[in-house]
C-alpha cells in the first residue's frame, strides 16, 4: 500500500487551513473521494461519538484504530471504547490514559466501508480550548487479516502495512502529553481543571438523510417525544370541552339523539332487529363506539391539516399528530358511558362480570381507528379527496355493522362476508362484555383484532413514506 | 458538531402530480414500495433550491448565513431543523437542536399562557419536569407574569411573541438556529433577546442565525457563510464575507446603469 496519507483537511474538510499538518488521521487509499466523518474535530479530537466512512479494502481484513486519551485532570480516567462497523459492534476495550490500539475482524464485504468508534466518558481540553474529548485519534484503517494473527502487534506509530502520519510531539491544545510525569512537573500550559462536561452535550447524533428515520430510532424519538404526545392529546380535551362550555354534553348529544330517533322508529314499526336485549341500550351502545369510531378516524385525517403550523416550523415525530385525536377521544367515549349507564339502570339491563374487560374489547375498535387515520391522513396529503372517501365508507359503514340491528338479522349465507368488516366483530364484542346473557364471538372479535393491527401495519408503513414529502406538500 | 455533506433540495414548480383519484391510487402504490424521496425527478419545472451545499460547523462557533431572498437560507434551516428532508445529502448533527423559525410557533389561543409554555417546551422535547424547573425563569424573562392564565387569543400580538422566545430562550440548546426572530417586540424587550443569545452563546452553544441585519451579524458571528443561487458563494471570516456581499451588492446596484449607459 502506499504510504500516503492525508491530512484531516484534505480528507474530512474539518481542520480549517491554519490546523492543516498537525495531525494525519485518514490513510488516503482508503477514503472515497466523496467520504465524509462525522465528530471529528480539529486536531485529531473526538468525543464520545465519531464516525469514519473510509474505501472498501480489497480483502477483508482488520480495522485498526490507534489513539490517545489525554491525560487531563485525573491520571485514572478510563472509557471504554466500543468500535462498531455498520453498526455492528467488532470490539470493546477500556483505555485509560495513553496510547491505545484497537485491532478488530470487519464483518464481510459491504459498499463501502463505515467505522464508528462510541467512547463512554469525555473529558474536558483545558481552557481556552475547553471542548470535551474523549481521545485523539491518530490512524484508522485496515489492515490484511494475517497481520491480526501476529503475536505481538506492533509499537504504536508503525502500524504494519499502514503508515502513519506523524504525530506532533506537541500538541498545542493539550495540558499535559500523556506518560509524562506527574503534575507539577508539567509544562506551564496547564490550568486548572475543569468540571465535567455535562453529560447531554454529544449524547446523541442527529442524522438527516432523504430517507425515513429507520424504524427503531423512530421508536426512541417517540419516547422520547412522549411528554409532548400527552401535551397534544391535553391540548385537544382542554380545547374541545373548554371552547364550548357544553362540551361534555355536545359529546353524547349525537349518539343520544340518533338512538331516540332509531329507538321510537322501532317502537312505532315494530320491526324486528333480532336483538336479544332491550333495543335502547342496545342501539345506544352500538351508536357509541361506532361515533368514536368515525371521529378518531375522519379527526385522525384532519389533523396534519390542523397542526400545519406545528409541522411546517418544528420536528417532532410526525406520527404523532394523527395518533392524537383517537387517544384524546377517549374521554368522549368515557362520558358517553355515562348515558349508557342511565339507560341500562332504566331498561333494567345488567352487565355480567366481563364488563372488566371493557377496555380490552374495544381494543380492536382503537386500533383500527389509529390505523385508518394514519393511512387517510397520508392519502390526503397526496389527495384531499381521500378525507371524502373517508367520510362516505364511515357513513356507509353504520349500515354495514351491527349498529343499530343485530348480526343475527344477516342471511347465514352472507355472515362470513358480513363479519369480514373489522368493525363487526369489536361491535359483537363490546355488546357482549357490556350485557350479561350475550356470548363473546371469539372468533369474530379476534378477526376484528387481527385485520385491525393489519389495517395498522399499512397505515403505519404508507405514514412513514409520505412523512417524507408531508411539508413540502402542506 | 454540525457536518452536512452534499445537502441538496429540489423543489417542482406548480402540481407535482395530477389530483386525481387515480393519482391518489397510485401513489400508494409508489408509497409503498420506497421508503426514499427518490431519485430528482428529471423535469423542466423543477428548480434546485440547495445545490450540494456542505460545510462543517464546529462545537461553539458561531455562524451566520447569508444570501439574497431565494437564495436557499431557509430551505437550509428548514433541512437542518428537520421540517423537510434533503432530496439528496446527508447531514449530521450532534446535541440538542432548538431552531425559532418563527417565533409562537405552536401556540394555541385557546390555552392559557402557562399551558402554552408546558406545551411549546414539550415541542422541543423538554419533560414536565424539566419545563418545572425552568418554568419562573421564563415567567419573569416574558414579563408577562400577571397574564399567565389568561387564554393567549386575548395577548396582544408582543406579549405572544415575548412569552415565545421566553420560552425558547431557556430550552438550553447545543444548538441554536435564529431565523431573524431578533425583531420582535420593543426596543427593550430586543435588547434582552439578544443579551439572552449571546450570554448562551458565550457559554459555548453553537449557533446558526439567518439574517439580513449585517450588524447582527457582525456582532454575534465569527464566521459566514454566503449562500447565492442554492449554492455556498463563500465561507470565511464574517468581516471579510459581509464586505464581499456588500461590495456585489452595490456592484448589482449599478450593473444596470452601467449597462444602459
Amino acid at each position: 500500500m502506499r504510504p500516503a496519507v492525508r491530512l484531516p483537511d484534505e480528507t474530512n474538510h474539518v481542520a480549517s487551513p491554519a490546523e492543516a499538518g498537525t495531525v494525519g488521521v485518514v490513510p488516503a487509499e482508503h477514503v472515497k473521494p466523496d467520504a465524509w466523518t462525522s465528530g471529528l474535530m480539529h486536531g485529531g479530537w473526538v468525543a464520545d461519538a465519531s464516525a469514519f466512512e473510509l474505501t472498501r479494502p480489497e480483502t477483508p481484513s482488520v480495522v485498526v484504530i490507534d489513539g490517545m486519551i489525554p491525560r487531563i485532570d485525573d491520571p485514572t480516567f478510563t472509557t471504554e471504547l466500543r468500535v462498531l462497523v455498520h453498526g455492528e459492534e467488532v470490539a470493546r476495550q477500556t483505555c485509560g490514559v495513553g496510547q491505545f490500539r484497537v485491532r478488530a475482524p470487519v464483518p464481510p464485504d459491504r459498499d463501502g466501508w463505515r467505522v464508528e468508534l462510541r467512547f463512554s466518558d469525555v473529558q474536558r481540553l483545558p481552557e481556552p480550548d475547553g471542548r470535551p474529548v474523549a481521545a485523539q485519534v491518530r490512524l484508522i484503517g485496515f489492515e490484511a487479516p494475517e497481520s491480526l494473527l501476529a503475536p505481538e502487534a506492533p509499537p504504536p506509530g508503525s502500524s504494519g502495512h499502514v503508515d502513519v502520519a506523524p504525530v506532533p510531539a506537541e500538541a498545542p491544545v493539550l495540558a499535559e502529553v500523556p506518560r509524562e510525569p506527574a503534575a507539577p512537573e508539567a509544562p506551564p500550559a496547564v490550568r486548572p481543571p475543569l468540571p465535567p462536561p455535562p453529560e447531554r452535550i454529544f449524547s446523541s447524533e442527529t442524522v438527516i438523510r432523504p430517507s425515513a428515520v429507520p424504524f427503531n430510532v423512530q421508536l426512541r424519538e417517540m419516547w422520547q417525544f412522549r411528554h409532548l404526545f400527552v401535551a397534544l392529546i391535553w391540548r385537544n380535551i382542554r380545547v374541545e370541552f373548554d371552547a364550548m362550555r357544553l362540551g361534555s354534553i355536545w359529546a353524547v348529544s349525537r349518539p343520544l339523539l340518533f338512538a331516540a330517533v332509531f329507538g321510537y322508529f322501532r317502537h312505532l314499526s315494530g320491526a324486528n332487529t333480532y336483538v336479544e336485549v332491550p333495543y335502547v341500550p342496545y342501539v345506544y351502545s352500538g351508536l357509541l363506539l361506532w361515533t368514536y369510531f368515525t371521529d378518531s378516524a375522519t379527526n385522525a385525517a384532519s389533523a396534519i391539516r390542523m397542526d400545519v403550523a406545528l409541522l411546517s416550523k418544528i420536528y417532532y415525530p410526525r406520527i404523532l399528530t394523527p395518533l392524537v385525536p383517537t387517544i384524546s377521544n377517549l374521554v368522549t367515549l368515557l362520558i358517553g358511558m355515562v348515558p349508557l349507564t342511565l339507560i341500562m339502570i332504566w331498561s333494567d339491563v345488567r352487565p355480567g362480570w366481563s364488563v372488566v374487560f371493557l377496555p380490552v374489547a374495544i381494543l380492536p375498535c382503537i386500533i383500527l381507528a389509529l390505523g385508518l387515520g394514519l393511512l387517510v391522513s397520508a392519502l390526503s396529503i397526496e389527495d384531499r379527496d381521500w378525507e371524502r372517501v373517508l367520510a362516505f365508507g364511515l357513513t356507509i359503514g353504520l349500515w354495514l355493522a351491527p349498529v343499530i340491528y343485530s348480526a343475527e338479522m344477516i342471511p347465514d349465507g352472507f355472515r362470513e362476508i358480513y363479519h369480514l368488516n373489522p368493525m363487526s366483530g369489536v361491535l359483537l364484542g363490546f355488546r357482549a362484555v357490556l350485557f350479561s346473557g350475550l356470548p363473546f364471538p371469539t372468533w369474530e372479535w379476534a378477526y376484528s383484532l387481527a385485520s385491525s393491527c393489519a389495517v395498522f401495519a399499512l397505515g403505519l408503513r404508507v405514514f412513514r413514506r409520505t412523512e417524507l414529502r408531508l411539508v413540502d406538500r402542506l | 458538531m454540525v457536518s452536512v455533506r452534499g445537502i441538496s433540495k429540489q423543489y417542482v414548480r406548480g402540481q407535482e402530480t395530477s389530483r386525481s383519484f387515480h393519482g391518489g391510487l397510485a401513489a400508494l402504490a409508489r408509497l409503498l414500495r420506497h421508503e426514499t424521496i427518490g431519485p430528482p425527478a428529471a423535469r423542466s419545472d423543477t428548480f434546485w433550491a440547495l445545490d450540494d451545499v456542505s460545510f462543517d460547523i464546529r462545537y461553539g462557533e458561531r455562524v451566520g448565513i447569508i444570501g439574497k431572498n431565494g437564495a436557499g437560507k431557509s430551505t437550509l434551516v428548514k433541512i437542518l431543523s428537520r421540517v423537510v428532508y434533503p432530496t439528496c445529502g446527508e447531514a449530521r448533527l450532534r446535541g440538542r437542536l432548538v431552531s425559532l423559525l418563527e417565533v409562537g410557533t405552536g401556540f394555541n389561543g385557546d390555552l392559557t399562557g402557562r399551558e402554552n409554555v408546558y406545551m411549546n417546551a414539550s415541542i422541543h422535547g423538554l419533560s414536565r419536569a424539566e419545563i418545572n424547573e425552568r418554568f419562573d425563569e421564563i415567567v419573569e424573562f416574558s414579563g408577562v407574569q400577571t397574564f399567565l392564565d389568561t387564554p393567549v387569543k386575548r395577548y396582544s400580538s408582543g406579549m405572544q411573541m415575548r412569552l415565545a422566545f421566553a420560552v425558547a430562550a431557556h430550552l438550553d440548546p447545543d444548538i441554536l438556529i435564529l431565523d431573524e426572530v431578533l425583531t420582535v417586540g420593543d426596543l427593550e424587550f430586543q435588547q434582552k433577546c439578544l443579551d439572552r443569545v449571546q450570554r448562551l452563546v458565550s457559554e459555548g452553544r453553537t449557533l446558526l442565525f439567518v439574517s439580513h441585519s449585517m450588524d447582527s451579524l457582525a456582532s454575534f458571528c465569527d464566521r459566514c457563510i454566503w449562500l447565492e443561487a442554492g449554492r455556498i458563494r463563500a465561507d470565511g471570516p464574517t468581516d471579510e464575507i459581509l464586505d464581499e456581499y456588500r461590495r456585489s451588492e452595490t456592484l448589482a446596484g449599478h450593473a444596470p446603469a452601467g449597462a444602459a449607459s
